[in-house]
């Protein structure tokens, strides 16, 4: 495959491209679904293709093709570079990429079982157990079960001489019961609206222990039919699991990508609250908060030898005793903040996606609290662990997060189930109010796998890992 | 196409097989902070497909048509489908003589722009904006994709569609305005979409606050859309109506809106017009969704169709998926207030440009929030008075709907998760604003 890359290194070299890169790959994902004890979605999909990245004259440009062969690829090469002369007719400053050595290497991701020869059967006499169970009740009017599997082989190679091959793996689960009756419609996901995947194989799937669970998540989907509302007023918070992970995901992941920050992601998502002037000095959080990127991070969704830069992964403080440490970064806008080196966080979500900035593994370091002595220390709040809405303002400062359920706390002991629970905060202020992050014991990896970003819209991969943490005074409503 | 979609029909060995055959040239240059800051092109094809045997459906898709891939793939699939059980709800492929060839929504044109043409257009908007002390940002997009479902039951359906959208941001000290326009062809005014996001940017500059509260709401048609979408997609999906998630469940054929309001699913000839059948090749038939404020219809796919003796109105997505039919081309019937005319009959309210990261907290009442954005102003006896600073909304949009005042006189046209609506602006009072922000 690196022949056929170094046609395309070729050609942009001949035309004296300042720099260039070409990644190739194969990837191959199987999705299975059941709904309503029928099959949902049944699909083994492959496909293979190139993209081809210039810089010319300070522009860029990027072109794609799916037919592997040297001619097809030179003049992909040749269209990107024509599109990079038409961007460079419109650019005030030329791009400049930070220093990254050459690198020939090869990495995989570590796993156990490969899920691709876990036999079809298998897969859905799981799907169709976890069904028969949330379908017991007639007031289960949708009952949701799927497993994804996705294996991306990539060849990455650069006019500056790297060659990086790299075999990424993704494995998941979730499934969902939704209950409904004349008013409402409520329902209960495990492991959580955007968590059940992690960089690994099918061992994933047999620590989720889905079938044992799925009663528990039947019986909650149909409690909140007739469970209380939840009430309205200011709280303390105790946020745990996939909701923490989207809570970090929204209002630090995204805050703090630098390519936002800097204002080229305003035409679509928005920029960004934490402009570079704060870098260093702004209290992002209380004294607790740490929040780190992490390339390296074993089972990350994001985990990878290199990124789409061909820069190695690295792990960063972010957020650093609450103060505003660091961005996800890439090789064209580190500079702006005066680094030398990229943080690897440039990733393209197919071969016809142009690399962007991307949220990185990104996580909350765990505290030295024990989960119960936070729980006792709340005398009227709630605990909110699984996510059902979210939104949040262009500048990623007023959010508003709804759960599929919460769990009332009066006077330091867990008091009842409630519907509908939604909180809403201001970004800063919400994370300085966070007063107690449980320990090491309970920090555990949740992905979300539907980020979106850019245009043409990407969906990017990646995890938030956390213990449960508590924040004071939170705006409960509805 | 059609070589491979035989090659493809040849490999199943007899067994019922279709073909969804995609195929999209796409290029977009993104234009941020006076400059062009990415510019891209992409040229792919791929097929769905789908082979069924003794009552099951396995599905593949892969975007390599030589005899090894298909063999691999077809092998593999021959494999799972032992392994599968008999679907209840299974139907075999569909059989229709109707024959598609969809080409008025393609120009060759459009499709052919090139990245000079794009510049171009770019230069001209960031280099006024550099000159005035303004920042742009934004996207010059076009297109070509093509469409074919085929199976062996002898359906052919063939859709061409081309694509130009030219959204603009513009960034004025602390004000931010926002324009776009989409267009099948080359029928779209650069120079008016660039004059509309500056002057909104200008007059956005140093917004105030306001608490927030009810309002009187003059909603341009891109946040008019929004609460038009989440209607349809959360409303007229068959499956939402079969599993009681939807509110048209419990109130089909009953007037819940004002006479005036008239949406409609229209595939064929309206402003959202696309693709003319469905995802099984179906042709797809316009259906009245509320009719002068009745609920009238959903939209169905087979499986709805036989589940609730309603008829296929051919809305299917690609089979099996676990979303059910989908309304994908909606549009509301504009009336005939002007925007302007929305403003002046407005003595308090707020005239709102975008809404922005819209979600839906209860599906059941379509209870949604989200955001103002690029351009949210005060209105007083009938006057745009001051700027202010951004809203969050959490409001049902079927409670919106009830409360509609108004509708505006032309409709704008914009693609969406599902398909793509045209809808026109709307005046709806008592609109409820939860929170504030910043900016």
């Amino acid at each position: 495959m690196f022949d056929l890359a170094r046609k395309a290194i070729e050609v942009l070299e001949f035309n004296k491209a300042e720099f260039g890169d070409i990644r190739i790959i194969d990837e191959r994902s199987q999705f299975l679904s059941v709904k309503n004890s029928n099959i949902g979605d049944m699909a083994d999909d492959i496909s293979m293709g190139f993209g081809i990245r210039v810089l010319y004259r300070g522009g860029w440009g990027f072109a794609s093709g799916k037919t592997l062969n040297a001619a097809c690829v030179k003049e992909t090469a040749l269209k990107a570079l024509e599109i990079a002369k038409a961007s460079a007719s419109v650019k005030k400053t030329k791009t400049k990429l930070a220093y990254e050595p050459a690198h020939k290497d090869y990495w995989q991701t570590p796993y156990l079982k490969d899920p691709f020869e876990i036999a079809l059967e298998k897969k859905l006499e799981m799907l169709f157990a976890i069904d028969k169970i949330l379908t017991a009740d007639k007031r289960i009017k949708n009952a949701y079960s799927r497993l994804k599997f996705i294996k991306t082989h990539k060849w990455y190679a650069s006019t500056e001489g790297s060659e990086i091959e790299q075999v990424l793996l993704y494995s998941g689960g979730f499934y969902r019961a939704v209950s409904a009756d004349n008013n409402q419609v409520q329902q209960r996901s495990f492991p959580g609206e955007h968590s059940g995947a992690l960089g690994m194989g099918w061992e994933v799937i047999e620590d989720l222990k889905m079938v044992e669970n799925a009663q528990r998540i039947r019986e909650e989907a149909v409690a909140l039919l007739s469970a209380p509302q939840c009430p309205s007023g200011e709280m303390d918070l105790i946020l745990m699991g996939d909701q923490l992970a989207l809570q970090i995901h929204e209002s630090v992941g995204h805050a703090t990508e630098l390519d936002r920050v800097l204002g080229y992601e305003e035409s679509y998502a928005g920029s960004s609250f934490a402009t570079t002037e704060k870098l260093g000095r702004f209290k992002y959080g209380s004294e607790i908060v740490n929040i780190v990127g992490d390339g390296t991070l074993p089972g990350g969704l994001a985990t990878q030898g290199y990124d789409d830069d061909g820069v190695r992964s690295k792990r960063w403080h972010v957020i650093k005793n609450g103060i505003l440490n660091g961005y996800a970064t890439n090789r064209e806008f580190c500079g702006r903040i005066g680094q030398t080196e990229s943080m690897s966080c440039n990733r393209a979500d197919s071969f016809s996606s142009i690399p962007i900035t991307r949220i990185p593994n990104l996580s909350l370091m765990p505290g030295n609290h024990e989960y119960l002595e936070m729980v006792e220390g709340v005398k009227n709040g709630i605990i909110l662990d699984s996510n059902k809405s979210w939104s949040i303002d262009q500048k990623r400062l007023n959010f508003q997060f709804g759960c599929e359920s919460g769990r009332l706390v009066k006077n330091g002991k867990i008091a009842g189930l409630v519907k509908n629970p939604v909180y809403q905060g201001i970004t800063p202020k919400f994370w300085n109010s966070c007063d107690a992050i449980a320990n090491h014991r309970h920090w555990k990896l949740y992905g979300v796998s539907n980020c979106g970003k850019g245009q043409p819209t990407q969906i990017s991969r990646m995890c938030h890992a956390s213990s449960p943490a508590r924040f004071r005074k939170v705006r409960i409503c509805m | 196409m059609k070589k491979n979609i035989e090659k493809i029909f040849r490999h199943a060995e007899g067994m019922a097989c279709e073909v969804i055959f995609f195929r999209a040239k796409n290029a977009l240059t993104r234009i941020g902070d006076n400059e062009i800051s990415q510019n891209v092109f992409s040229d792919n094809e791929y097929a769905d497909v789908r082979v069924q045997k003794d009552g099951k459906n396995f599905k593949f898709s892969l975007n390599k048509f030589d005899d090894e891939s298909l063999k691999n793939a077809f092998n593999n699939a021959f494999i799972s489908l032992k392994y599968m059980k008999k679907e209840k709800d299974f139907l075999p492929l569909i059989k229709t003589s109707v024959r598609i060839n969809s080409q008025r929504l393609h120009d060759a044109e459009t499709a052919g722009l090139s990245a000079d043409f794009r510049a171009q257009k770019a230069k001209k908007l960031t280099a006024y904006c550099a000159k005035k002390g303004l920042t742009a940002y934004g996207i010059i997009s076009n297109g070509s994709s093509e469409v074919i479902i085929a199976n062996t039951s002898g359906v052919y359906q063939r859709a061409l569609e081309t694509a130009l959208e030219y959204e603009v941001t513009v960034k004025c000290g602390s004000g931010y305005g926002a324009a776009a326009g989409y267009s099948n062809n080359m029928d779209l005014d650069f120079d008016a979409i660039n004059a509309t996001a500056i002057k909104k940017a200008e007059m956005s500059k140093n917004p105030i606050e306001i608490k927030p509260g009810k309002y009187t709401v003059v909603l341009e048609p891109q946040p008019a859309n929004e609460l038009l979408s989440f209607m349809g997609y959360y409303g007229f999906a068959g499956q939402a109506y079969v599993e009681k998630r939807s509110f048209v469940s419990e109130n089909l054929g009953k007037k819940m809106f004002p006479d005036f309001i008239n949406v409609t699913d229209n595939a064929l000839d309206g402003a959202a017009a696309s693709m003319p059948f469905d995802f099984e090749g179906w042709p797809k038939e316009k259906v009245e969704l509320i009719a002068n404020g009745v609920v009238k219809n959903i939209v169905t796919d087979r499986n709805v169709a036989k589940k609730t003796g309603f008829r296929y109105t051919g809305h299917s997505l690609p089979q099996p998926n676990s979303y059910g039919p989908m309304p994908m081309n909606i549009e509301m019937k504009p009336g005939g207030t002007s925007l302007e005319k929305m403003v002046k009959n407005c003595e308090y309210g707020l005239l709102i440009t975008q809404f922005h990261y819209t979600n839906c907290l209860k599906p059941k009442t379509i209870e949604m929030t989200g955001m103002t954005r690029n351009g949210t102003f005060l209105i007083k006896d009938g006057k745009i008075s001051k700027a202010v600073k951004n809203l969050r909304f959490t409001h049902s949009a079927i409670d919106a709907f009830k409360n509609i005042e108004a509708v505006g006189d032309k409709a704008e046209v914009f693609g969406g998760y599902f398909g793509k609506s045209a809808c026109p602006a709307l005046v709806v009072k008592d609109f409820n604003f939860s929170s504030g922000t910043q900016f």
